[in-house]
């Protein structure tokens, strides 16, 4: 027996020895998120991974501002065989500005993380898994550590902010759920916007304390987070908030969830507006200490202030760290298979083809009628408001053509034939557009008395020749390439392209400035000299006089600036000038409830296909939405998948 | 943290070790009572009485020369050349018989005076005794359902084995889909899937000579080197695997040597194969009008890809290579294949060693044509060698040793695409473009090289598949090595009937392959002078061509496996009332290969397992077994580890009831018998979702990187982080709760039934977490054990058998399987307002699609018909049914539609008769509840469904040209839409209109033996034989062999007409 009990135990120990280790194959230095904060650099990884959730703002997809709305414009993909090409640069956002918005498959789908959006949940996780392991490192100093902490709390709270700018009621992933949570657990509620704009601001507050004022080393660290931008983030967060759409709009006073609570507030609240101004202050004034200023173009080249006047302008986007750059986009993206550091393909995007080359410049983005009705006449008042264009008839013939004068020199090559839209327009008009006969100032040219001029009729070098690579409008955005940025022809087919490095504010001053005004406009009956102070920098800059002269002078409604309406109206038409293209359009009118006026209204520009100038000179309507711009498009649904996931969802309102 | 690692293990073991003390204990204790129970039987003495009788073989002729003695003494005779004997004995003595090669048989006289006797050889000794998991049982105790399977019913003239399966087996499913020799592997499993979990492991683990092996190794079985081949189907069978016995468990045991001079069987035989059925297409003509209507009926604008003129001269045959028409199929495919195999075994031994010696060679040729320019084969050839040597070493009275060695070795060449993609790139070419190749012209009149056929403008713009499978070939050759040492000790001077065993096992497989090809010369014709009948050829690629052959390197694939396996075993009968029996085993095994992709998938595979069985029987009348598996897999968790699986069975023999005694001679069995238990899988996830208590996390994502400063060159090196899968500590092992009520009845001593009915609940099924909101922000899917099934079925075995008298005897035999599943929980969103899109209820094979009503009459009743959201569509195509009554087809109207996907009866039955030398069999397979897919993409004609390489145009499908859709005749019941030369992703959704029933009835087998007389050859045995497989097939669908389903397209199973011979010396 004794025997036979030691083979037991033979069998069974054997087998268990062997057993204790044996099932352990898993080495122990296998990766695991332990090591991704096992020292600083490692964790530097993860914080910049937490960044890589922002928007690419130079992507067309991604900065959804670009081409959803009514600004920029692209080759129907219906057209010339072009099918397929929608997507290249900017499908999915453009989708939404032809009017196919769905709650089926949303584009730009920033719940989910499809359809040319990044997922920000998963993005807004990312930030917890940091904040929660952060302690980790041991080579981690305690000052690196508070200043990463901040920055990813702001981040965490501006990707709360970017879903409740798209969404408006959002559920907050403020702490983790457990991977394995249960299916009651999860299924989370939106919460109402209120709440989610004191979470945001909650959150950036409590991480400005530990946020650099600036960047020291800005070799290394130029782009990250810093109090300017902490502030201005807020700012804009609760500018959103006191705004129509949010702020006791009408419309969602119905919206209600499965809790019985209102997702919308029910009454329009000025402090709203107030709370904003103050916050607004204090970003600017951050900003300015630090500083920051409107951009001026202070190269030394001999050019008129004509010349100047425009380069301003044009440097507020597309300079190397200009001036007035709170936030710059740094990151280094890759579109088209171009490791983009001098942001090559979004100007060549851009730019007008310049050379004999088809592939890869020319625009995808056209500049709608619509835009460029809407600048300044040179008095610096709406065209259809100024004296001058209506007694002389410019503004009813504004499309038929006329000659440009010698005044006009700098801008449009003189004696061209050219429409009465062309001619007496503010210097941002010719600052931010190319169009056909208009000149082109480059880092070549030494002085700008023999400009380029830019030929955009049917078969000309920057007009419709092929199927693709031309300006479905006639015109092309010139606020968004660099002066530096040059592509000539050098024969045989072949051009020589130079791309300039620029950087693309993800915020400027000139916005906080006229956010500013706009909302002391709101906040007071009547607009205080601190309105007029901020709008006439923005003017000034631009060469036009103050709001109160111009249009005492030249306007057919001198005293419109004297009223809360009067100056609100002003206010949001300097801001849709003086942000023309940079993608604030699409977010300010729906922020202003003025999407179901505009957007509803056909998609206008030259007729590309005309060879000559009667021909070319004809208005066309492009394009009319598939679905008419109606209440629900003010928000984005949320996709009927993940309502069927989580019933407890309520949908953004109507939308089914 | 390491530290406590190891604290935890370590009382971990402590715990396993109490577990296992007990065990013993309880092993011990049945020992003991054993032991205690016996007691002896005084038996008076009796008178002497004449005993004869005659003994046989099992085959029924008479063995002459058997030794019988009287147990107890030396007296003895042998039997006479008739087999007779006659011995003057007690009454009450016993006579023991006993002959070379064949089992000794001790039978008590009892007073009877005439005692037959039918000594069976020692190979076949399974008769009587099953072989189950880690030993073997008296087949009467045996309680769990264990199919043991005739090895001659698995001959067949095929060189896999896994073909056999269908229908000879009571529960398993089986069916096969591919025809190319090395391919044509069977797929099957036992008692259906019950699991459901994506990557689950869902066919049975499979044993041979107790080492898991794969599939693939099963099918390269000989049958002849086969000793039993057993099917282990409920808990109490499967159990002691617990780890990896949840889908069922095959045992094979080879075949070992026998005391005796040796013995040698040869058998050779030469097939023939074809294809059962192939798809037929229309001829060139056709395709040219049919593709002219296809593009007008869409497009009443589109150019005509062919002219009158091209039609006309086509028709008219002017020239062959200005006007192609060619049968790509006739081209590159023969009608039959021949096919030899050829194997032996060489058995014997004395006293202290015996040996099985076996080797095999056979050659399977694909059914592809040759080009006699090259001096290559590029049709298939597989040359599979196998040698097995098994030799048993009597050490010392108690102690055995085994040496198992064996290999396979693979000599393949072949087209370098694989034989179905020959067989699929046959109907996607244009037939009408260019021809194969073209007759020299006047300026290629030296030419060396082949001209091969093509147009356009670049290298090889249209898919010339002659030129691709003449232009290369491949050359694989795959070896798997096995060797396998086991020890067995006798430990009666401890207890009577205990054993202990040990073995080892070591498996190494190794597959590599190297193709060659050259680039082939393409021409086109440029200029066709019709009077002269002369055309010259314009060379498209002559610089990129070569004569010479280019060397691509192929894939290589090594893995090796160790296994480990000791037992202790004790089996005791105790008088004749009741015995006990125990068993502890200790298994591990290792499996380690060499391409893995990353580091977590590299690691090694291991299992460790304890498992032991306990059974008790009393009276032979009522047995009682408890069974249990208590595994370890580093896939999981810690504490999720370790899986306990027991099981237990009872059995009721009510014929061995003396109440029965009346009824015995027409119900001479009856045997009752029912199991339940658990049994675990833990092979539930994919290669990189090993670990689940890992996560797996990638620190070097370059898209997660980001830039700062001035430059916007600052960077954290490397990358940023991505989560892939996230550490669940929590996922455990699949768990089947199996129910088995088994019942065996034997008739007149002719008739067995055995029929088995079972229920299984599958449980912790891993599944991705669908119900997960995006709002979690998981960059990754999770999974999670929350899935569960059920299966249930019912499986039959039928067998007749029937010596008429010593000539002619009869045996008949059937099978019916059936096994159906169904979902019972599956994480999925909330379809309250949808029920038909819950997959709840519905068998895990279930297919959803649309319900096609009927094609649309006009494009008027498209315009006012509900939405179908899949591309543009036309009237004549198909129309679907609004199921959610929302005024669009979506995803919401799909509904479960036809049979499961895999056929859910599965039956078959046979019948083998022998008259003097002649012998003849026959068996019908069948296949029932299933439906299958047309492949609407791989049939849509003209479309180009090639992928990668030149461009091709489907043919037409003759069935389609017969019925379609056209303006002419509008006839919205046709079997094919309105044609296109496009996809049409209307008409390619998962539908009822393309839907086949898969049911099927076949002769599948069929065999006529004659056995030449073998006293003049100075033979043992000579027989030769003919036999066939798949010769007829009965079924509704005609298009092609309807066992291949959807996948129709591509090689063809064969039918083959077999020619063999066996000699024994």
């Amino acid at each position: 027996m004794l025997m036979m009990k030691k083979i037991f135990y033979f069998v069974v120990i054997i087998g268990f020895f062997t057993s204790c280790n044996y099932l352990d194959v898993v080495p122990d230095n296998v990766a695991t998120l332990d090591n991704a904060f096992a020292d600083r650099n490692n964790t530097e990884r993860f914080l910049f991974t937490c960044y890589s959730y922002l928007p690419d703002a130079i992507n067309l997809t991604q900065n959804i501002g670009f081409y959803a709305g009514d600004e920029l414009w692209d080759i129907d993909y219906n057209e010339d065989g072009n099918a397929g090409r929608n997507g290249i640069m900017g499908g999915q956002s453009w989708r939404i500005g032809r009017g196919e918005q769905n709650s089926n498959n949303p584009y730009c789908n920033a719940w989910d993380g499809s359809n040319g959006s990044k997922p920000y949940y998963q993005a807004i996780r990312n930030c917890n898994i940091f904040l929660g392991n952060v302690d980790k490192p041991k080579d981690l100093s305690a000052f690196d550590k508070l200043r990463w902490i901040a920055e990813t709390k702001f981040l965490k709270a501006y990707f709360h902010y970017e879903l409740l700018r798209m969404y408006g009621p959002i559920p907050i992933l403020d702490v983790n759920l457990e991977v394995s949570a249960s299916p009651d657990v999860v299924k989370v509620y939106r919460e109402p916007v209120d709440t989610v704009v004191a979470y945001i601001v909650g959150l950036i507050d409590e991480a400005l304390p530990d946020l650099p004022p600036s960047i020291a080393n800005e070799g290394s660290e130029l782009g990250r987070i810093t109090q300017s931008i902490a502030l201005a983030v807020k700012a804009q967060v609760l500018v959103l908030a006191a705004s129509p759409l949010f702020n006791g709009n009408p419309d969602y006073s119905n919206t209600i969830d499965s809790k019985g609570r209102h997702l919308f507030s029910t009454s329009n609240e000025i402090f709203k507006w107030q709370t904003a101004t103050v916050a607004l202050k204090a970003a600017i004034d951050a900003a300015e200490n630090n500083g920051v200023s409107l951009y001026y173009f202070t190269d030394k080249k001999a050019i008129t202030d004509s010349t100047r006047i425009t380069m301003n302008i044009r440097g507020s986007v597309t300079s190397f760290w200009g001036s007035e750059i709170i936030w710059g986009f740094t990151n280094n993206i890759s579109i088209g298979g171009y490791n983009d550091l001098v942001y090559n393909a979004f100007q060549a995007w851009a730019l007008p083809k310049l050379g004999s080359r088809t592939n890869y410049y020319g625009s995808f983005g056209a500049p709608t009628m619509r835009t460029v009705e809407q600048f300044y006449s040179s008095n610096g008042v709406p065209i259809d408001e100024d004296n001058d264009w209506i007694a002389n008839g410019w503004y009813a013939n504004r499309f038929s053509l006329s000659v440009a004068g010698s005044e006009d020199r700098f801008y449009i090559k003189a004696g061209a034939e050219v429409p009465y839209l062309h001619l007496n327009r503010e210097p941002r008009f010719y600052a931010d557009l190319v169009f056909d006969r208009s000149l082109l100032f480059t880092s070549n040219d030494k002085n700008d008395k023999n400009l380029r001029e830019i030929k955009m009729l049917a078969g000309q070098i920057s007009g419709r020749t092929g199927s693709t690579n031309y300006s479905v409008t006639g015109y092309y955005p010139k606020k968004l390439f660099s002066y530096k940025t040059e592509v000539t022809d050098v024969g045989g087919g072949a051009v020589n392209a130079t791309f300039a490095r620029m950087t693309f504010p993800r915020i400027r001053l000139g916005d906080l400035y006229l956010l500013y005004a706009e909302a002391l406009n709101e906040a007071n009956s009547a607009p205080t000299a601190e309105v007029y102070n901020y709008v006439d920098r923005i003017r000034t800059r631009a060469g036009l006089s103050g709001v109160i002269e111009s249009w005492e002078l030249h306007s057919n409604e001198p005293s419109k600036p004297l009223t809360q309406a009067g100056m609100r109206e002003i206010i949001h038409t300097e801001r849709l000038i003086e942000l023309a293209y940079e993608g604030f359009r699409f977010w300010d009118l729906r922020r202003w409830k003025e999407a179901q006026v505009w957007l509803n209204k056909p998609i206008r520009g030259w007729n590309t296909k005309g060879i000559d100038n009667q021909t070319f000179y004809q208005v066309s309507t492009i394009h009319t939405r598939i679905h008419s711009f109606t209440t629900k498009d003010y928000l984005w649904p949320i996709s009927s998948s993940s309502i069927d996931v989580n019933k407890n969802l309520t949908q953004s309102p109507y939308w089914e | 943290m390491k530290k406590s690692l190891h604290a935890t293990s370590f009382r971990r073991g402590k715990d396993f070790l109490l577990k296992c003390e007990l065990l013993t204990l309880f092993l011990l204790i049945g020992i003991f009572h054993a032991n205690a129970g016996f007691f002896s039987q005084s038996i008076p003495a009796q008178e002497e009485i004449k005993v004869s009788g005659t003994i046989t073989e099992n085959t029924g002729s008479p063995l002459p020369g058997v030794n019988i003695v009287i147990e107890g003494t030396t007296r003895g005779i042998t039997s006479d050349v008739n087999g007779r004997y006659e011995i003057m004995a007690d009454s009450n003595a016993k006579l023991h018989f006993s002959f070379i090669g064949m089992i000794d048989q001790i039978v008590e006289i009892n007073g009877r005076t005439t005692i037959n006797i039918v000594l069976k050889e020692t190979s076949e000794e399974l008769e009587d005794i099953v072989v189950v998991g880690f030993g073997k049982q008296k087949k009467e105790s045996v309680l769990s359902a264990i199919e043991t399977i005739d090895v001659d019913d698995l001959r067949m003239p095929s060189s896999n084995l896994t073909t056999a399966f269908a229908g000879r087996m009571a529960g398993v499913i089986s069916y096969q889909t591919n025809g190319e020799p090395g391919q044509d592997q069977a797929q099957f499993f036992i008692r259906g899937v019950t699991s459901f979990g994506a990557a689950a492991k869902k066919d049975p683990l499979i044993l041979i000579d107790n080492v898991e092996l794969t599939s693939n190794d099963l099918a390269r079985l000989n049958p002849d080197d086969i000793q039993s081949f057993s099917i282990l189907k409920d808990a109490t069978a499967t159990s002691l695997y617990g780890a990896r016995g949840a889908n069922g468990v095959i045992l094979v045991m080879t075949k070992q040597g026998s005391e005796g001079p040796a013995k040698l069987n040869i058998r050779y035989e030469n097939s023939i194969s074809q294809p059962t059925r192939e798809l037929q297409t229309a001829d060139a003509i056709s395709f040219m009008r049919l593709n002219n209507e296809a593009v007008r009926t869409r497009n009443p604008e589109g150019a005509l890809p062919y002219g009158d003129k091209k039609i006309a001269e086509t028709i008219n045959g002017t020239n062959p290579y200005a006007y192609p028409s060619v049968d790509w199929k006739n081209l590159l495919t023969k009608n039959n294949a021949n096919n030899q195999r050829l194997n032996f075994n060489l058995t014997g031994g004395g006293k202290v060693v015996q040996y099985y010696l076996a080797g095999g060679v056979s050659q399977d040729n694909g059914i592809l044509k040759v080009d006699n320019k090259n001096n290559f084969n590029n049709n298939i050839d597989l040359k599979k060698y196998s040698i097995r040597s098994n030799v048993n070493i009597a050490l010392t009275k108690t102690t055995d040793l085994i040496v198992r060695m064996s290999g396979t070795f693979d000599d393949y060449t072949g087209p370098r695409t694989g034989g179905s993609t020959v067989y699929q790139n046959a109907i996607r070419a244009n037939p009408v473009m260019f021809p194969a190749y073209f007759e020299p012209d006047e300026a290629n009149k030296f030419t060396e090289h082949i001209l091969f056929g093509n147009a356009g403008t670049t290298t090889n713009e249209y898919l010339n598949p002659y030129a691709d499978l003449v232009s290369g070939y491949k050359d694989s050759k795959q070896s798997t090595l096995m060797a396998q040492m086991e020890l067995n000790q006798k430990l009666d001077v401890i207890t009577e009937g205990l054993n202990f065993r040990i073995m080892a096992n070591t498996t190494r497989y190794s597959f590599f392959d190297v193709n060659r090809a050259y680039n082939p010369f393409y021409y086109q014709v440029g200029l066709y002078n019709k009077p002269a009948d002369t055309y010259q050829l314009v060379a498209l690629n002559p610089l990129t061509g070569t004569e010479y052959l280019n060397y691509v390197p192929g894939t290589k694939d090594i893995n090796s496996s160790v296994y480990m396996e000791s037992a202790i075993n004790y089996n005791r009968k105790f008088s004749e009332k009741y015995g006990v029996s125990g068993m502890l085993v200790f298994t591990m095994r290792e499996y380690l290969f060499a391409n893995a992709a990353d580091l977590q998938t590299s690691l090694p595979q291991r299992n460790i397992g304890l498992a032991g069985r306990y059974t008790f029987d009393y009276l032979n009348k009522y047995f009682i077994e408890a069974n249990f598996g208590y595994n370890g897999s580093e896939r999981f968790d810690v504490n999720h580890r370790w899986g306990f699986f027991p099981s237990i069975g009872l059995g009721w023999i009510i014929s061995n009831e003396p109440f029965w005694e009346r009824t015995k001679s027409v119900v001479n069995n009856l045997k009752l018998r029912g199991t339940y238990g658990l049994v675990g899988n833990d092979a539930i996830g994919s290669a990189s979702q090993r670990f689940f208590y890992l996560s797996d996390v990638n620190l070097n994502d370059g898209s997660k990187a980001y830039n700062f400063g001035t430059n916007y060159t600052y960077t954290a090196a490397g990358g940023g982080v991505t989560i892939n899968k996230y550490a669940d500590p929590n996922i455990g092992w699949e768990t089947a709760y199996k129910t088995n009520l088994g019942i065996e009845l034997g008739l007149f001593d002719k008739l067995e039934v055995i029929a088995d009915f079972f229920k299984e609940k599958r449980t912790n099924i891993l599944q991705d977490r669908t119900n997960i909101p995006s709002t979690m922000g998981l960059s990754a899917i999770p999974t999670a054990n929350i899935g569960k099934a059920l299966s249930k079925g019912i499986d039959i075995s039928v067998k007749y058998q029937q010596f008429f008298n010593k000539d002619f005897w009869m045996q008949g035999q059937g099978t019916f399987t059936y096994a159906t599943s169904e979902y019972l929980q599956y994480e999925e969103p909330n379809y309250e307002n949808q029920p038909w899109r819950s997959k709840i209820g519905y068998s895990v094979n279930q297919q959803w699609g649309y319900v096609a009503e009927r094609l649309f009459v006009d494009d008027n009743e498209v315009q006012n018909s509900p939405i179908q959201q899949f591309g543009e569509y036309l009237g004549g195509d198909i129309k679907y049914k609004d199921i959610s009554g929302d005024g669009k087809i979506d995803v919401a109207d799909m509904v479960p539609i036809g049979f499961p996907t895999m056929p859910e009866i599965i039956y078959g039955f046979g019948l083998s008769t022998g008259y003097k030398k002649f012998d003849f069999s026959v068996f019908f397979q069948g296949s029932a509840r299933s439906s299958f897919w047309l492949d609407a993409v791989a049939l849509n004609p003209f479309a180009n469904t090639v992928s990668g390489g030149g461009k091709g145009n489907n043919a037409v499908a003759k069935f389609i040209e017969e019925s379609h859709w056209s303006e002419e005749s509008q006839n919205i019941y046709a079997t094919w839409p309105r044609l296109s030369t496009e996809a049409i992703l209307n008409n390619q959704q998962v539908n009822t209109w393309f839907m086949r029933d898969g049911s099927f009835l076949r002769l599948k087998s069929l065999e006529f033996g004659y056995t030449i007389p073998s006293e003049k050859l100075k033979l043992s045995r000579l027989r030769v034989y003919f036999s066939g497989t798949n010769l007829l097939t009965f079924s509704k669908f005609k298009l092609w062999d309807v066992e291949m389903g959807g996948n129709g397209l591509g090689y063809p199973i064969q039918k083959t007409f077999n020619l063999g011979i066996q000699i024994e010396f």
